[in-house]
């Protein structure tokens, strides 16, 4: 049993402990301000072959925000590395060091930037493309630098083409989205951070993505195809083609591709096609009296059925109209 | 004698050049050893200024030796602090490029005596 008056120097012991343990943890406490950076920028100036003071021009600069970190929020405090207690020449490294790339230090890399960076259009990171992969945040982005190049949905291609090679030889076919041409990023419809739905599409769906722009093609239809409301991705190549309108294969190779029965089979059947002969635009018949497989050989369906995206013509069931 | 220094000539100008330090070459290797980390060109940080380490071996005969076993070896340096590092050792195995780094800083010019 201990009386009242021998509870007195316990509790002030423990309140000088937990007064202790507040006082060591302030003293391993980055400090955020320009005076806390000032034992990495002692040695870390503008003679560096990377940029480091330049990350002053950047958010991560912004010393009135109380959010904005210090280089040891982001590095560790590094003890080993600033007091470099063993005298050797090579001082050890910073706690957590950005230019490793080891699947290791991509993980502690990542945890670093999303620890502060969470939600948003990074709510999807974990369990990502990128994250299973162990591509760290600086693998894309220019922390320090003042302008970070995948910032700017024009000049973020080269990037992502840095590791997307194909996509990077599509965009200069015939046929593509006008990346090369400068007017849109791959950041309009991919979110590189993250997506519920496949292959990293800002929105949730590949056609939902593409109906941003394409909204014309979005319906609802009287008559709808319903391969194109399932995925754009059936007809077309996004990236680029050598076929126009970012077709797969031209017509009406692409079409027979599911409409083996239409017009009796393959593509120079002709049987079942509509009446008469075929004529040109001068209302000659330079195909008269060929067989009706001549007539079709290197048509395109799209003459007939250009509503290939659906109808609203109460007779356009067959998309012609 | 015309004919002496037209024949010399090319070769009077071309000597200097020929033994001066490539600074470009020089720099990249500071940059890429640490150097700078630690010696500003013009500014002492830890270290002294480059310049000022080249005033302070201007005319010392020994001065291209000391200073490439300076970058070479990891001999102690004592900091403003007290305590004592090794010195950090060039990124190269190039004696060449390592001389040419050494002649580089001393023929910086302009810096006081430490």
């Amino acid at each position: 049993m201990i009386s009242r008056s021998g509870l007195l120097p316990i509790a002030l012991v423990l309140l000088f402990c937990a007064a202790r343990g507040a006082a060591a943890e302030s003293d391993t406490a980055p400090e955020r301000g320009l005076e806390g950076d000032r034992v990495c920028t002692r040695c870390h100036d503008e003679t560096e072959a990377r940029p480091v003071l330049s990350i002053y021009k950047t958010p991560h600069g912004v010393k009135a925000d109380e959010r904005t970190p210090g280089c040891q929020s982001c590095h560790g405090a590094s003890l080993d590395h600033v007091r470099n207690p063993k005298g050797s020449s090579t001082r050890p490294k910073v706690d957590v060091d950005f230019l490793i790339h080891t699947p290791q230090a991509a993980r502690l890399q990542m945890e670093t930037c999303i620890g502060c960076h969470k939600g948003g259009q990074r709510e999807h990171w974990a369990g990502s493309e990128h994250e299973r992969r162990d591509v760290p945040c600086t693998a894309c982005h220019l922390v320090h630098a003042s302008e970070d190049r995948v910032m700017n949905r024009i000049t973020q291609q080269e990037t992502c083409f840095a590791c997307h090679k194909t996509q990077r030889a599509q965009i200069h076919r015939i046929s593509t989205h006008p990346l090369a041409a400068g007017e849109m990023g791959c950041s309009d419809c991919h979110n590189p951070h993250g997506s519920i739905g496949p292959v990293l599409m800002a929105k949730n769906s590949i056609n939902e993505t593409c109906y941003t722009c394409h909204a014309e093609r979005r319906g609802p239809f009287l008559w709808s195809h319903e391969p194109v409301q399932e995925d754009c991705t059936n007809c077309h190549t996004p990236h680029g083609s050598n076929n126009p309108a970012l077709l797969k294969a031209r017509t009406p190779w692409l079409c027979q591709e599911c409409h083996t029965a239409d017009h009796s089979g393959p593509m120079n059947s002709g049987a079942n096609l509509p009446g008469g002969n075929a004529t040109n635009i001068n209302n000659l018949l330079p195909l008269a009296n060929q067989a009706p497989r001549s007539q079709l050989n290197a048509r395109n369906c799209l003459s007939c059925h250009p509503m290939v995206h659906g109808s609203n013509h109460p007779g356009g069931a067959r998309f012609s109209r | 004698m015309l004919a002496i220094l037209m024949l010399a000539g090319p070769g009077l100008c071309i000597a200097p050049l020929s033994s001066a330090a490539d600074a470009a070459a020089a720099q990249s290797l500071a940059q890429k050893s640490g150097c700078f980390k630690c010696h500003g060109v013009d500014k002492s940080k830890d270290g002294p200024a480059l310049r000022d380490a080249a005033a302070k071996y201007r005319g010392d005969s020994q001065a291209q030796q000391r200073l490439i076993f300076h970058v070479t070896s990891g001999e102690k340096v004592k900091f403003s602090d007290g305590h004592e590092e090794e010195h950090k050792k060039v990124k190269t195995s190039d004696p060449n490029e390592t001389r040419n780094l050494v002649d580089w800083i001393l023929s910086l010019e302009g810096g006081t005596k430490y």
